[in-house]
């Protein structure tokens, strides 16, 4: 266990992101931190293996006194498998704590209890022995007995197991005053031990609800599927494993709502999702991300004409849809010949997608038209296009939105997320009488996609009046100023300091 | 010996008597193996001889000598029977045949060195004051081609050259009888010559089929010999199992009923013809078991493992397991009866067939229950059959070691508790290692689906 260098005053804990993973949530953390300089914070790290995380991708502020990392799907941490005898009466305990979760209302002295059964009930009795095999057993008679057995025992191990290590992180963890989560699941399962173990404050912000698409990560990590090459998540057969995962960590997230004493989103759609799930509405807030203006308003005046390029900024995987951008842009192209498609972001991360996408560009003919850039900085792409475009079939708050606004580029995307808030307003009255920053069409719609393209590319009166309302919207209501103030606010008054 | 039980239903598919006898013929000479058959062979040797010659001094000498060189031989080769088997098996399992032959090479070549230290130290003590040169070559020899054939034997049935073996078998023990029956009269030295130059045939022809079946780059490996640590339990198995079938009678040998027939290799008249006689009467139960394990439980057992691969229901597990439990039952079952049955006609006819072997009616009693010991030794078979399929090699290796402990001090309290109680010590032993036996099969068919989930 590290040293914290001095005192630690907020603790994050991210789950898959900051500093190894890029995206939004690493981002809107390194702000965070960063904005605060005053603050010392302390960070842990969950992931799945070591070996997926190799380099950090971040440097650490000044202000990072203290980092931790915990791995929960590491094999080689096993114990050894050996037969355990154990006394029957842990059944009942075991009972207690699954209801107790189910109950979803703690208190400090059955967090106690559960500790002393952790204490007593190991890692590798929960693994091998006959009690734990009897509890399995009758809970999958009890729900699941027509379903594949071997599937189940293994989506049971597999969520449990990162249990004991973090309960493991709880009993080495120096002293805190403030817990942050950025997400629930195990992070945010985490940090609600913390706070009654510890009984100090816990922020919670959401910045998507804890969607399938974290899940299916945990779940593809290579632990789990070398351990069990028969398990395949297709439909057909992955419903009772999905049903377990997500019965699981829709639990977690419970614990994580009456845990936490703030229950932050990005957006206020997210906020009603949070309370439809059973996050009390008084814990409730919203507040939203924000991007460094000033880093990028001198990009407006660095375009120097109308291009006609529409550009998507985000990694190349199925949840961004990248083939419904690509038909959009045949459609475009029929139009304006001359118009071109870019896809910035890392195409890595799932090779066999990738390569469907360059097949259907040369199958649509648009080998011309449309680039995959790879990674880029987004300082020298904003300047030479003209629509910032995102087809996700999922998202939260995308910063690349926001990021384009500022450097005055209006945005067509789907209708998810917050996407709909950022581009029609919705803070307040007079953010919906901004105006249009851009076009919103359903999933998977290319032809309004395309339409949308289309007149923004060809219209250049409607560009200019949606890019003003752009860089209003977002100079107004997300910049990073407004972000890092309201994220002091609500840190000074759990810390009971004064600004 | 995956692979047998689909031969054998093909066989069986016939449905004919013939295929029926083939069947079991297959089924007894693979599980009752060597022992079973070189024993047939040389009392048929005797047989034949003393009708032929009359020279049964001699006869006796070649009988007695040729039991202590297979007795012998199985027990020093014993440590490896079963670890090279699993060797042989995890290869081909792995696709890896081409380290089978090296590695055959290999234990060949320890085996016969361990072998060689054996027989020479023995033979300084046994073979003092024989003065044929003769002989005491051909013992030596014959020792060393003995401790190999078992072990090529066991390779020759896993890589499922069964018909090849079986007729190599048929003939080079015809062959014994053939020679014997032509050289037989010039005496000890030609007898044991047959019975040699016989085994240099069935070796090589063993060796010949293996060698041809796979292909080999390297000529020489000793691979295998991590497997002795990793399955050290085997090795125990393996020497324990064929010690515990042979020490009563070296405790008998070696007592006050025992007499040196040829130099210090000693008989004892009264325990061995009983015993051997009973030795034979254990083939239809054998013949009959194998048949049930290797075609039968052996696709049971495949049915559950690939259950649990391919995601059945706790509940469809469970009932393969409880087919497998019944298996069980049934193939013990009908092992005791069947001998059972066997038992009886021996047991009605024993005296008459005594007599027609002109021994003495003494041995009667003794004959009974040798019988009754033998089949309590069938059980013990069956159980570690089953216990090594279930890949319960601890709890094989606890079984084969209290039989063979236990035939070594009940029958020495037996002697000394004078002849009513002959037989007794050996009967006693084995049921008590069937018992624990069973104990551990019920245990581990009781665990299967703990152990098969929780501890793979």
């Amino acid at each position: 266990m590290n040293k914290p260098t001095k005192p630690i005053d907020i603790l994050i804990i991210g789950e898959g992101t900051y500093p190894y993973i890029q995206g939004g949530v690493s981002t809107w953390i390194h702000q965070l931190i960063e904005g605060n300089p005053e603050i010392n914070f302390g960070l842990i790290f969950i992931g799945g293996q070591k070996t997926q995380y190799k380099k950090q991708m971040y440097d650490f502020p000044l202000n990072i006194v203290y980092f931790e990392e915990v791995f929960i799907f590491e094999e080689e941490k096993l114990p050894k498998s050996k037969s355990i005898k154990q006394d029957r009466s842990v059944i009942n305990q075991i009972d207690e704590i699954h209801n107790l979760f189910r109950m979803i209302h703690s208190s400090k002295d059955k967090l106690n209890f559960l500790s002393n059964l952790i204490g007593k009930f190991k890692l590798k009795d929960f693994l091998y022995s006959d009690t734990s095999w009897e509890y399995t057993k009758n809970t999958y008679f009890d729900k699941y007995e027509n379903e594949s057995f071997i599937d189940y025992l293994w989506t049971i191990r597999n969520i449990h197991i990162p249990i004991w290590n973090l309960f493991d992180v709880i009993n080495r963890l120096p002293e805190i005053k403030l817990v942050h989560s950025p997400s629930t699941g195990y992070a945010g399962f985490l940090a609600g031990l913390i706070k009654i173990s510890k009984n100090i404050p816990y922020i919670l912000t959401e910045h998507g609800i804890y969607t399938k698409e974290r899940k299916i990560d945990l779940m593809t990590s290579d632990w789990f599927t070398t351990r069990t090459p028969f398990v395949n998540y297709s439909d057909t057969k992955g419903n009772l494993v999905r049903d377990i995962w997500n019965n699981f960590f829709a639990g977690l997230g419970l614990f994580s709502y009456f845990t936490a004493d703030k229950i932050l989103s990005l957006y206020r759609k997210a906020s009603e999702v949070q309370i439809s799930y059973g996050a009390p509405p008084e814990k409730t807030d919203v507040i939203p991300n924000g991007v460094d203006i000033k880093k990028l308003t001198p990009l407006i005046e660095k375009r120097k004409a109308h291009h006609q390029r529409i550009c998507l900024i985000g990694r190349v995987v199925p949840i961004k849809d990248i083939k419904t951008f690509l038909k959009a842009m045949r459609i475009v192209v029929n139009k304006l010949p001359d118009a071109e498609g870019w896809i910035v972001g890392p195409t890595n991360e799932d090779e066999a997608y990738f390569e469907e996408c360059q097949n259907l560009t040369k199958t649509l003919g648009l080998t011309e038209n449309v680039k995959f850039m790879g990674f880029q900085n987004i300082l020298d792409i904003f300047d030479k296009i003209s629509v910032n475009t995102l087809t996700s079939i999922s998202e939260g708050m995308p910063l690349t939105i926001l990021e384009g606004f500022a450097a005055g580029i209006p945005a067509v995307t789907t209708d998810v997320g917050s996407c709909k808030d950022l581009i029609f307003g919705s803070i307040d009255e007079e953010d919906i009488k901004i105006g249009q920053a851009g076009f919103i069409c359903k999933v998977a719609d290319a032809n309004c996609l395309a339409q949308a393209y289309i007149s923004l590319l060809t219209d250049e009166a409607l560009w200019k009046k949606q890019q003003q309302s752009a860089i209003k919207r977002v100079s107004k209501y997300y910049t990073y100023e407004k972000l890092i103030s309201n994220y002091k606010k609500i840190y000074y008054k759990a810390l009971n300091w004064q600004e | 010996m995956a692979g047998i039980g689909f031969e054998l239903k093909k066989i069986l598919k016939k449905e004919s008597l013939t295929s029926l006898f083939i069947a079991y013929s297959y089924a007894t000479i693979l599980s009752a193996g060597g022992w079973v058959a070189s024993i047939l062979s040389i009392l048929t040797v005797g047989f034949i001889n003393i009708l032929l010659y009359d020279n049964s001094s001699d006869i006796i000498r070649f009988q007695v000598s040729v039991t202590h060189l297979i007795a012998l031989s199985l027990i020093v080769s014993g440590i490896h029977q079963l670890v090279f088997t699993r060797f042989i098996a995890d290869k081909i399992y792995i696709k890896e045949e081409k380290a089978i032959i090296p590695n055959l090479i290999g234990i060949t070549i320890l085996n016969t060195a361990i072998s060689f230290a054996f027989i020479i130290i023995y033979s300084l003590f046994a073979l003092k004051g024989i003065d044929s040169f003769y002989f005491n070559i051909f013992f030596i020899m014959t020792f060393l081609l003995l401790s190999n054939i078992w072990i090529l034997n066991i390779i020759a049935v896993s890589i499922k050259k069964y018909k090849h073996t079986i007729v190599a078998y048929f003939i080079s023990y015809l062959l014994v009888l053939i020679f014997a029956s032509v050289f037989g009269k010039y005496g000890l030295d030609y007898l044991i010559g047959s019975f040699f130059v016989s085994n240099i045939f069935l070796f090589l022809t063993l060796l010949f089929l293996v060698i041809k079946s796979y292909f080999f780059s390297k000529f020489i490996s000793f691979e295998f010999t991590k497997y002795y640590k990793k399955y050290f339990s085997l090795v125990l198995a393996g020497f324990f199992f064929n010690l515990g079938i042979w020490s009563d009678e070296f405790m008998f040998w070696y007592s006050s009923t025992g007499n040196g027939i040829i130099g210090k290799i000693n008989a004892s008249i009264v325990y061995d013809l009983p015993l051997f006689l009973a030795y034979l009467t254990i083939i239809p139960g054998l013949a009959i078991f194998f048949i049930r394990l290797e075609a039968d439980f052996a696709e049971l057992y495949d049915k559950y493992f690939k259950g649990v691969v391919n995601g059945a229901t706790l509940y469809k597990l469970l009932n393969y397991k409880n087919n497998m439990i019944d298996l069980i039952r049934i193939a013990t079952k009908e092992a005791i009866i069947i001998q059972g049955i066997f038992n009886i006609i021996f047991y009605l006819t024993a005296p008459k067939i005594i007599n027609f072997l002109n021994l003495p009616l003494l041995i009667v009693p003794l004959f009974y229950i040798d019988m009754v010991a033998i089949q309590l030794q069938l059980i013990v078979m069956i159980n570690l059959a089953f216990l090594f399929y279930l890949n319960k090699r601890r709890e094989a290796a606890i079984v084969t070691f209290i039989m063979a402990t236990l035939n070594i001090i009940l029958p020495f309290i037996s002697i000394n508790l004078g002849p009513y109680f002959y037989g007794y010590g050996s009967a006693v032993a084995m049921l008590i290692a069937s018992i624990a036996g069973l104990l551990f099969l019920n245990k581990s068919m009781m665990r299967l689906e703990y152990e098969t989930f929780m501890l793979q």
